[in-house]
């Protein structure tokens, strides 16, 4: 896509965003796909938490497969990348790794992460599920060092 | 999403994208294929179905403004005023 071709869609990363975000609101697959291709696609740590809401497992693994880049925002996502050992490119961006799934899962436990009544959506048992279904993906030492930097020790334990 | 891709992908000029996207109006109706349009233009550089596209929701828009603008007498000169018109 060329910015000559198309002066109003300067912010090309932007606009497939939003196509990313009409289409798994909409959770058509064949749409989410052909983004995910698209050389200018990306995710948020927001991004990730709703695929992991949704259980959307089959998209998971293909972005995991075809490793789409993360959006850098937050300080726990430069701790990440110190973990994973990736590098950052010019646009503050890397490639997504189960690590980052995993500490989206960890950070947010219950519904409301302020409410500690609040439903639990990602219990000990689901990450452990999760982390065997992913399982290829997985490295654990990257595994134990996002479990112990979250302070989820039992979890840690269990996996171990 | 094939059908949207096909034709995406078909050269067009700019009359030709007009009526592709008025043969295709039923398809406007969901906003997942608005957004499949949009994004499969753009993808496959067939500018003059982004623009087509562009132009038929910038209609749409005008027109929506222009019936949310229209007011009924009633509110345009108050009741009393249009109790004093209209008997």
């Amino acid at each position: 896509m060329s910015i000559v071709m198309y002066p109003d869609l300067k912010h090309r990363r932007e606009f497939v965003h939003d196509c990313w975000t009409i289409a798994k609101a909409c959770e058509n697959d064949e749409l989410k796909l052909a983004i995910s291709r698209d050389p200018y696609f990306y995710l948020e740590r927001e991004d990730l938490l709703v695929l992991l809401k949704t259980r959307d497992n089959r998209m998971i693994t293909h972005i995991l497969e075809t490793e789409c880049m993360l959006l850098l925002q937050d300080d726990i996502s430069y701790k990440l990348v110190h973990i994973k050992h990736a590098q950052v490119d010019k646009n503050q961006m890397t490639p997504i790794k189960l690590t980052d799934f995993l500490s989206v899962l960890v950070a947010n436990k219950r519904e409301s992460k302020f409410d500690n009544e609040s439903q639990i959506i990602f219990s000990d048992k689901y990450i452990l599920k999760f982390l065997d279904f992913h399982f290829k993906f997985a490295i654990p030492e990257e595994v134990i060092k996002i479990f112990i930097l979250a302070r989820r020790f039992r979890l840690s334990l269990l996996f171990i | 999403m094939q059908q949207i891709n096909s034709f995406s992908l078909t050269p067009m000029n700019d009359a030709i994208a007009e009526k592709t996207i008025e043969d295709h109006k039923y398809l406007l109706e969901h906003v997942e294929n608005r957004c499949a349009i949009a994004y499969f233009a753009a993808a496959n550089r067939n500018l003059s179905l982004y623009s087509a596209l562009q132009k038929y929701f910038n209609e749409q828009q005008d027109n929506q403004d222009f019936q949310s603008d229209r007011k009924t007498p009633e509110e345009e000169f108050g009741s009393m005023a249009y109790l004093e018109t209209t008997f």
